[in-house]
């Protein structure tokens, strides 16, 4: 490591010479220019993605007469190219949400395109001040009796970020391909998605330790250490990925699935690597649970099977109409509700004798467990329209209530009739 | 001033002499640098960081093996300098001499090229012509201890030296002695092993192939038609015997020509080779795998000529983008290494090498390798003036390397070579 930093550090000679001074202080001055308030008001008035243009262009025609004059000024234009690099970037960020949805272009930008800009500028600088092949077999360090080296770690680390964060669409369109060719359902293809990011990720990690140099036995050594550690550390993490896995494979919480927690139902989005990320439709909420949770705890489901759910709305009609009437009429009512399944049939039953009222139940079925609480309010109001247009009475709980000496109302005039609202 | 005019100023040596310095760049570089020096001594002279870069052999990839032999070959180099200047920090960087040129134009254009380059005389040359470099200053005492036909390799048409001789590696014969007990003392011998299953290789490019030249007697031939004359009878049947000769090589059943002298050595490395032409840099890493069964000689001679060996020249040339001090301190150190004493104890703790001070004598009884590169060394100084004719960048060289190409695979017959031969050489630059 020293050897690096000893490196590292004999590049601040060149600040020794003249012409490497004069080629940071025109980009200085220039990067700092617009800070003046009088330009800084004027560059105001431009879109915030032209402004660096001016100090760029002023940084190259700076460099022409110069260079002309023989003075080194490659080290000026480097730099000045790779700002108008960085300043295309933003403009690229802008111009691509027109081709791609722009959840996925920030993360493209943020998580693979500037990255990877940052990481071969950076080369690129380091092979102006040096010969990047000679810098890269600097010896950093030993691990498990191989020597590691900057190119190698650098190497490594590249190789696992670009898995980590690349693996996804080559995963998602080989999974793609599969449900195309086998035709299985989409939970499957999501599940097989993930399980194919991780299987990515592993054999990467194992070709980054083989790259490195590290031998079975080392590997090995590692898994021991890792699983000492496990054991005491970061027990709870590592059961929160095996829980995950074990849930991929066992298909039980996938993502597209919709379990019940604390009485709504939410769908899974995405299984991670520690959590499980799910949706509540009641107020867009994003729960993040452990999968540890799933794994321990009762869960319920409505889609391990299929994906129908059977519902139920409840309603009490007037002592007065035939129970029989009531039943047809309410399971042909469900049957207008468009998002009610003809098969099964809806069902509605006497459920008991109320104080002022037979309770009744309508049971349906909906093809998504999500769209529950939705199509109980339309079937809820097509009932009271039936009701309405057919007469029947839906009573709210009435008392009685006798003054001594008071004449007793009259048993035809009831109090409800004087109000409006409820239907007869 | 003509950087001949420099002189050079003694700095003080303690690492506690005050001495104000100007520019932010120096204070920086300085509070780095002397961090990881660890000089404790109070404050400490300024330090200073000369860039050296140093080409590798062909286009081989640098490995961490490849940049320890060559940095700490260059510290040796340096040790003895910073005991008279310890302010200053050698920092190299390796290329591989395929890239040089390119690597060096990016660098100069920036204002970070190097100060000093280490490599080969043929690409100080070629960098001169580009402009990359700067002459070196001419010192009558220092040029007259070198060895003048090294001279002629680094110097222009104006008589302006390209760059300073540093050492002189020898092309030599590397065999294991578990296949080869006795090296072949001719060409003639060496065909005669190679019938017998020892299985031999040799590299296609001409500057590995002039040695055969020699040993069938077609260097003046070469030599003449270099030089713009055309060779009397004699001297075609020898490069015709020379043509031959390869060709018939190639037909050999255990002779393989490979591309490049790297391939041989790594085929020599894991046996797949019993005895090939090398060049003395790869000697210590051939010691290593093959221990006490590694076997080394001059290559064979002919039977009326001797084997004409391209013994590479490594030089120092001085970079463009240098401050005063950097370029001081960059003379300095070519000078100091030129001195007879440093060039002595460079050559005997490598034994790779051989130095390019002619007033120098070497203890060559004492070690069978020194004796070896010694010889070498004659055996190559008749074919010196053909290779100050004939630089590896000039363009005849490659056009020749197409013709040999051609002749050992059989698309071309030894006369048509011949032809072909002559009137590339004959060609103009």
């Amino acid at each position: 490591m020293n050897e690096l930093l000893l490196e590292i550090a004999g590049w601040l000679g060149y600040l020794e010479r003249g012409p490497v001074q004069l080629q940071l202080l025109v980009l200085l001055a220039v990067r700092l220019l617009p800070q003046l308030p009088v330009l800084h008001r004027r560059l105001q008035g431009w879109p915030k993605a032209l402004r660096p243009l001016p100090g760029i262009a002023l940084a190259l025609l700076i460099s022409l007469p110069l260079a002309a004059a023989g003075v080194p000024m490659g080290l000026l234009r480097f730099l000045t190219l790779l700002w108008l690099g960085w300043v295309a970037l933003g403009w690229l960020q802008q111009a691509l949400p027109r081709w791609l949805p722009a959840d996925q272009v920030h993360g493209l930008m943020s998580r693979l395109v500037r990255p990877g800009y940052l990481v071969l500028a950076l080369l690129a600088l380091i092979n102006r001040l040096d010969s990047v092949q000679d810098v890269a077999v600097i010896a950093v360090g030993r691990l498990f009796s191989v020597e590691i080296n900057l190119g190698k770690v650098l190497s490594a680390l590249v190789v696992l970020y670009l898995l980590m964060v690349g693996s996804g669409p080559p995963s998602a369109l080989v999974a793609w391909v599969l449900q195309r060719l086998i035709g299985f359902s989409e939970g499957s293809r999501k599940a097989l998605e993930l399980i194919l990011r991780y299987a990515m990720v592993g054999l990467g990690i194992a070709a980054v330790g083989y790259h490195l140099g590290f031998n079975s036995t080392a590997l090995l050594a590692v898994a021991g250490g890792l699983s000492v550690g496990l054991g005491f550390g970061i027990k709870e993490v590592f059961s929160n990925f095996v829980s995950g896995l074990w849930l991929l494979f066992e298909g039980s919480v996938r993502p597209g699935e919709v379990l019940m927690i604390d009485g709504d139902p939410c769908e899974v989005r995405r299984l991670g690597l520690r959590a499980t990320l799910l949706w509540r439709d009641r107020d867009n909420a994003e729960l993040l649970i452990p999968n540890q949770t799933f794994f321990t705890d009762t869960a319920t489901t409505y889609t391990a099977t299929d994906r129908l759910r059977r519902s139920q709305v409840s309603v009490g009609a007037a002592y007065r109409h035939d129970p029989a009437r009531v039943i047809a009429l309410l399971e042909a009512t469900a049957l207008t509700v468009p998002r009610v399944l003809r098969r099964p049939a809806p069902k509605a039953l006497l459920l008991s004798y109320g104080d002022s009222a037979i309770n009744y139940a309508l049971r349906f079925w909906i093809a998504n467990p999500m769209d529950n609480v939705g199509i109980c309010s339309e079937v809820n109001q097509a009932i009271w329209t039936a009701f309405a247009e057919q007469g029947i009475e839906i009573p709210f709980p009435q008392q009685v209530q006798h003054r001594p000496g008071a004449q007793p109302p009259s048993p035809e005039r009831s109090p409800r009739q004087e109000l409006p609202g409820p239907p007869l | 001033m003509p950087v001949s005019a420099v002189r050079l100023r003694q700095r003080p040596v303690a690492c506690g002499t005050r001495r104000w310095r100007r520019g932010l760049g120096g204070l920086l570089a300085s509070v780095a640098l002397l961090g990881l020096s660890g000089c404790t001594q109070g404050f400490p002279q300024r330090p200073l960081v000369l860039y050296v870069a140093v080409s590798t052999p062909g286009e081989e990839p640098i490995t961490r093996e490849l940049s320890y032999t060559f940095q700490s070959r260059f510290q040796q180099l340096v040790q003895g300098f910073r005991r008279l200047h310890p302010n200053v920090r050698v920092q190299v960087s390796l290329y591989p001499e395929e890239q040089l040129q390119r690597q060096i134009r990016r660098r100069t254009r920036s204002g970070l090229g190097p100060d000093l380059i280490v490599t080969s005389a043929n690409l100080a040359s070629a960098l001169l012509a580009a402009g990359l470099t700067q002459p070196m200053p001419l010192d009558r005492a220092e040029t007259e201890a070198i060895d003048r036909s090294l001279l002629r390799r680094v110097a222009t048409p104006e008589g302006r030296l390209a760059a300073l001789p540093l050492v002189l590696y020898a092309q030599l014969a590397c065999f294991d002695r578990r296949r080869v007990p006795q090296p072949p003392a001719d060409v003639r011998q060496l065909l005669q092993l190679s019938s017998e299953g020892v299985r031999v290789g040799m590299a296609l490019q001409l500057r590995s192939l002039v040695w055969t030249a020699g040993s069938l007697g077609a260097v003046p031939a070469l030599q003449a038609a270099a030089q713009g004359r055309a060779p009397d009878a004699a001297q075609r049947q020898g490069l015709l015997n020379w043509l031959r000769w390869l060709q018939s090589a190639n037909v050999q059943k255990d002779v393989t020509f490979m591309e490049e002298e790297a391939t041989l050595r790594e085929g020599l490395r894991r046996g797949r080779f019993d005895w090939i032409s090398c060049g003395s840099s790869n000697l210590p890493v051939l010691q290593r795998a093959l221990g006490d069964n590694f076997g080394v000689s001059t290559l064979p001679d002919g039977e009326t000529s001797r084997a004409t060996p391209v013994n590479p020249l490594r030089v120092l040339a001085l970079g463009r983008n240098s401050s005063g001090e950097q370029r001081q301190m960059a003379i300095a150190l070519s000078r100091y290494s030129l001195r007879p004493l440093v060039q002595r104890s460079f050559t005997l703790e490598n034994l790779v090498f051989l130095p390019v001070n002619r007033r120098l004598s070497l203890p060559v009884q004492s070690s069978r390798q020194l004796a070896t590169l010694v010889a070498a060394r004659r055996q190559g100084e008749a074919v010196g003036d053909l290779l100050a004719r004939l630089h590896s960048a000039d363009p005849r060289v490659v056009q020749l390397e197409q013709v040999i190409v051609a002749l050992v695979f059989g698309v071309i017959e030894p006369e048509q070579a011949l032809q072909d031969s002559l009137r590339i050489l004959g060609g103009r630059r």
